[in-house]
């Protein structure tokens, strides 16, 4: 029978069988350097094809989840039998998305993600009849002091709303600073307002097929982007400051400023869209 | 006081005691006694020999400096250099600025990279406890964009950290000998033994 080893003779047999003499420095600091090259090669490149350098309306340009280090409060609003809806979303500083995909039932999914947990918006419900609004206000927007009011960390504000796609839709967005982007292929507009201060917008309606709507977007300082179905029979009415026009899918029409989707007819329902922007490029696409 | 070669000899040997080893010791003292008697059988007095040779305060004082600063460069430690930099100090207060001040500096620079280094290799490795979590699916610890790439990049981060670290081992050793050339300088300026480049 084989005696039993000691514990020690155990260890350093397992070490001697690494055979770790030939292993330098030099060759450590090589593998090292391989496998760091190796690692962020490959880690930066599944980032790139999970899409977090593409430039869409969500460009993540960070490995983490821009939420992930905030504290997230989701209040939810049902429909409660209402046939039409309004929903005023007012935003100090801080990035917005609004988008479709409310489960049926709701009106509206509001995810607050704060890196102060107190900091959490008002929100004011009331019901007209059949129609029901729904306002969603920063906490110091009613005091006028967006910028100085609050901790730097204020700055650290996101918010996700997600809107209900079954009934239609008066939605009016103002915000101060930050991003705003605003996704709604999937729901049913009657009016759309958008007030936006400094910070890129992205307003994307591909996919379309509620009804007939008006928009009226003042932009400040910052680029947007509007996109709209291509045969969607819109016209974009430009009041601009300083900044580039690009357009794609798009006609300039004989009005000064004024461009419209392919195959436009004045007969049929039009979204009329009006634009002011003060400074920045805008990219009207018709996809 | 009285200016002797026995006195002399006395002075030396209680200031050196302790520091360098007993043979060597000896091979200094052996000297200087060999020094007073070549004087005094070329018929000098004690007290003129004693002027000659200096202070022996100041002849232990730089015999000391000396020594462990050779001993620093033999023998690489943390302790032999901090002893060989104290001992400079002892040549006068103007090494407080050109010596220790210095050293202070290239401590603090040394200790923030190991630290910085450290740093990176510890959120590398939460980053791969973190990614794994997420990929399990446990939502708390959801904190990459994609934890696949999470992984990879936790592991640079790590290597990165670790490289940082042996990177600085290196540094440290480049400074310990910048660090003996400029104390040997130093005191080569001080006792006006420096040669001409």
């Amino acid at each position: 029978m084989k005696p039993e080893q000691p514990q020690d003779d155990r260890l350093a047999n397992f070490i001697f069988s690494l055979n770790l003499s030939g292993l330098t420095m030099t060759k450590v600091i090589l593998w090292l350097i391989a496998i760091t090259i190796v690692s962020f090669s490959i880690g930066f490149g599944i980032l790139a094809l999970a899409g977090g350098f593409s430039p869409g309306p969500n460009p993540v340009a960070t490995p983490f989840n821009n939420t992930a280090f905030l504290s997230a409060n989701t209040t939810t609003f049902p429909l409660e039998g209402a046939s039409s809806a309004s929903v005023r979303i007012v935003l100090g500083t801080g990035d917005l998305t609004v988008r479709g995909g409310a489960r049926p039932d709701n009106l509206m999914e509001a995810t607050v993600y704060a890196a102060t947990p107190g900091m959490q918006p008002e929100y004011a419900v009331s019901m007209n009849g059949t129609e029901k609004s729904v306002s969603m206000t920063e906490t110091g927007h009613k005091k006028k002091d967006w910028v100085f009011a609050h901790s730097p960390d204020s700055w650290d504000n996101t918010w996700d709303v997600l809107l209900g796609e079954q009934i239609p839709l008066a939605l009016t967005v103002n915000t101060g600073a930050g991003d705003c982007d605003i996704l709604l292929g999937g729901t049913n507009l009657t009016t759309l307002s958008v007030n936006t201060g400094a910070g890129d917008t992205t307003i994307d309606l591909a996919g379309y097929h509620g009804g007939q709507f008006d928009a009226v977007i003042h932009n400040g300082v910052g680029d947007l982007t509007l996109r709209v179905p291509r045969g969607s029979n819109t016209r974009v009415r430009l009041h601009q400051g300083v900044g580039d026009i690009d357009t794609t899918g798009f006609e300039q029409n004989d009005e000064t400023c004024c461009y419209t989707s392919a195959g436009f007819s004045s007969a049929l329902p039009v979204n009329e869209i009006t634009i002011t922007q003060g400074v920045g490029s805008i990219q009207l696409e018709a996809v | 006081m009285l200016q002797n070669e026995q006195e002399y000899i006395r002075i030396l040997k209680t200031r050196l005691e302790g520091t360098l080893p007993k043979d060597e010791l000896d091979d200094i003292l052996s000297d200087y006694t060999e020094h007073f008697s070549i004087g005094k059988a070329n018929g000098r007095t004690d007290e003129e020999l004693w002027r000659s040779l200096g202070s022996p305060e100041d002849i232990a004082r730089e015999i000391r400096v000396m020594h462990l600063v050779k001993k620093a460069e033999n023998v690489r430690s943390c302790r032999n250099i901090f002893h060989a930099v104290v001992a400079t100090l002892g040549l006068g207060l103007f090494n407080l600025v050109f010596v220790l001040a210095p050293f202070i500096l290239l401590i603090m620079m040394l200790l923030v990279f190991f630290l910085l280094g450290m740093m990176v290799t510890f959120f590398g490795f939460a980053g791969i406890v973190y990614s794994l979590l997420q990929l399990i699916g446990v939502s708390a610890f959801s904190v990459w964009y994609s934890p696949i790439a999470g992984v990879f990049i936790s592991t640079g981060m790590m290597t990165t950290g670790l490289l940082v670290v042996i990177g600085n081992y290196y540094l440290a050793r480049f400074f310990y000998l910048v660090c003996i050339r400029y104390l040997k300088w130093n005191i080569s300026v001080i006792t006006g033994t420096e040669s001409a480049p």
